[in-house]
Order: structure tokens, then sequence, then C-alpha cells
């Protein structure tokens, strides 16, 4: 089945799409590329029954989904998913993704990555907090190396629910950010690859190029004063999966394959 | 065709790649002499390996097969697959970055087109499972019913 419509979300939220789906009690597929990751979103008769986002599902999936402020989107009519995932009612669950979403930009505001790690406050002024048996389990987890993502896997649990457990942690002062040992990388990248890398992608897809580039770099948990040079392939490898023109993008990946061999 | 192949293998930690079809027939390969007879070994595996995981509802064209002293990295689209071999530590974005520009390259060679219109005429359908490998036939019986 063809799809009826696709964009990006840089231009109309997610949640937008959806509400117009609901409203029009729609049955449909509507599917998310954020980078490598996948989501879906499975509507039907205007109700939310099913969602999956890389490891997550149900629930947890459209929540994250609708933290995610840029990708491409597509719907396509008339797919049913195998099995429902989602028992929230759809408009409760469109709510509380509201919500998630306003608690979510709090916590990336104090957990920017999902690459960052984590270790025992240093601090002697942490408030009074009464620990649950999930606290502790995550606490015993921080080592000042492991990551968010390391952590969420460790714990079987979600990466947001693990974002919000540690953002209590980080609230009462128990836990603080820890520098994560690096490999030692074999050379740091200069400001002049990603002027070059902005300007190919400028080229194939528009002023986004700079959002797009810098949201990239934030996901792999790096900085572009201090990019390692054995990362900048997947930078690259990631970015690419942004350009939805199969010939733009295989043009953008023969000049930076050029580029990169030179660096 | 070989002369793509060459570019990917001047890239660091690849030791040599190769192209078959959906039958698992190599197409070019730019391999060491020594790994010759291994190539139509490992392009019959990948190409069952990817009709394996569509038979089971995996739509996948991208695989990395990691081993403790090598890594094999496959572009699998419909009619062809792409067989890069590595060093375990190769960069893998790297190889994969223009594996992509050369399999569109590939594409376009009108000599190639030709090979794989014929190809296509004798396949065996290797998404039928009944030409796939016993030791692939006997997985594909234990998963099918836990995936209902």
């Amino acid at each position: 089945m063809a799809e009826v419509f696709a964009g990006d979300l840089s231009q109309i939220r997610l949640l937008d799409i959806l509400n117009l789906l609901i409203h029009e009690g729609k049955t449909g597929r509507v599917t998310v590329k954020k980078g490598g990751t996948v989501g879906e979103i499975f509507v039907d008769q205007g109700r939310i029954i099913h969602g999956t986002a890389g490891s997550a599902s149900g629930e947890d999936a459209v929540y994250l989904m609708m933290t995610w402020m840029i990708g491409k989107f597509s719907y396509t009519p008339d797919v049913l998913p195998d099995s429902t995932s989602v028992a929230t009612p759809t408009e409760q669950l469109l709510s509380q993704g509201v919500q998630q979403v306003q608690e979510w930009d709090r916590i990336r505001k104090a957990i920017p990555s999902t690459e960052t790690a984590f270790r025992l406050s240093s601090r002697h002024d942490a408030e009074d907090i009464v620990l649950r048996s999930d606290d502790w389990n995550t606490l015993i987890c921080l080592d000042g190396v492991k990551t968010m993502a390391e952590i969420a896997r460790e714990l079987k649990t979600s990466e947001i629910e693990t974002a919000k457990k540690l953002y209590r942690l980080l609230s009462a002062k128990l836990i603080e950010t820890a520098e994560r040992p690096r490999r030692s990388p074999k050379r740091v990248i200069g400001r002049a690859f990603f002027d070059i890398v902005q300007k190919e992608l400028v080229w194939v897809m528009g002023p986004m190029a700079q959002v797009v580039m810098e949201d990239h770099i934030a996901d792999m948990g790096e900085e572009i004063s201090a990019f390692p040079r054995e990362r900048a392939a997947e930078l690259v490898e990631g970015i690419s999966h942004e350009i939805s023109n199969e010939g733009k993008r295989v043009e953008f990946q023969k000049r930076m394959v050029e580029i990169l061999k030179k660096i | 065709m070989e002369n793509f192949l060459k570019e990917i293998n001047e890239l660091s930690g690849v030791k040599g790649s190769f192209v078959c079809d959906g039958n698992g027939d190599v197409l070019s390969a730019a391999m060491p002499r020594t790994e010759r007879k291994a190539v139509e070994d490992i392009g019959r595996e990948v190409v069952q390996v990817v009709a394996l995981l569509r038979t089971l509802g995996e739509d996948t064209d991208v695989l990395d097969f990691l081993f403790s002293d090598g890594r094999i990295l496959v572009n699998a689209l419909t009619d062809l697959s792409l067989v890069v071999v590595c060093e375990p530590n190769v960069d893998v974005s790297m190889v994969r970055l223009k594996s992509n520009v050369v399999l569109a390259e590939i594409r376009r060679n009108a000599r190639f087109k030709k090979h794989l219109e014929r190809a296509s005429k004798t396949r065996k359908d290797l998404g039928g499972s009944q030409n796939l490998d016993e030791s692939y036939r006997k997985i594909i019986r234990r998963l099918k019913p836990l995936r209902g």
C-alpha cells in the first residue's frame, strides 16, 4: 500500500499528525525515521493501538517518538499491526505524551545525551530522599564510566524510564554527571571538517543541515570542539540517513568518502 | 565491476570484496588468491542468511558478521549482495558509505543489468525455503511457529 503523505518533523510535529489522524478516525501506520532508528505508530479508526521505536514498544514508544524534533515521517493507510501494545485510551495517551515531552525537555537540559555517564555525588549537601528499590538498582550501576544508554540496557528498562530515575537522583544531588573516560582518540577533527559537511549537507537538504548535524553530534555524545577522527565516518553515515532522496544521498556519500580519506 | 570493488579494497582494514546475485553465484570478486574458494562458500551462506531473515519477515539489507579474526559486512539488495571481508576493527561506517556508492555505480552498469536479467530467469528463489540448506530449513521450522 503506497504512502498517502510524508514530510519532515522539522516542519510539523508528530503530535499534530496524530491529532489529525485521530480526529478523522483514520486507520493506518505512521512511520518515523530519526537517524538509524525507525519508529511506527498504528491507529485503528482514530485510536492509537500499537507503537514501536527501537527497543521501546507500546506507550513508551509513542512517548519517545513524540520527543523527536527531527526526522522523516510518512503515513500509510489501512495497515494494521500483528498485535497491539497500547492499552491507554488515546486522548489520555496524547495528554500524557505532551506532559512527557515537557518533562523530557527538563531532563534533557540536565542529561544532554544518552552517552552521559554518572557517579555518586561528591557533594555533602544532598537533600533527604527516600530511596525506592529501583533507585538502589540504578545507583549500584553507576561507576563514572557507564552511560545512560548502557545503564538502561543493564536494567532492561527504556531510556526514557532510566533518564527519569537518573534525573530524580540528580535533582536530589545524590549523583552527578561524570567525564566519561574516552578511548584515547588518535586525532581530533578540526572545525573545517564540519564546515565542509555542513556545506555539502545544505546543498542536499537546505537550511536544516546545521540542526541535523549538531543533533547527530549530540546523539553520539560528542562535541564539535573535541570530535574524534575515528568517529567521523560514523557521523557522516548517520547524517546521510536523513537524506530521503536516494540519488542525493549517494552523491553526498560519494563526496564525503573522498573527504574522509584525506583527513 | 572489479574496478569498483578495488575502490572498496583501498580502504584501511578491508581484505577483499565481491558481489553475488540472489542465487549466491559470484558475479565479480576482488579477493586475495588464497581466499577465492572461500568466496563461493561465503556468498552462498550470506544469501541464505538474507533469505532466512526475509522468510521470517525481517526485512533487512545491512548485515554485520563479527568474528574473532575477521568481519564480513553485507549490503543485501533484492537481486544482489555486496560482501566486504575485513579485519575485525575496520571502520565499519567508512566501508558502508563506500559500499553504498559502489552499489549505486554497479546498478548503473549496463553489462551488469543484462546479467541480472539472465540470472532472474533461472533464479532458484532461495526465499522459497525449499532451496535453502537443511540447517536453515531447520531454523525456519523452529522459529516460524514462535513468530505466529
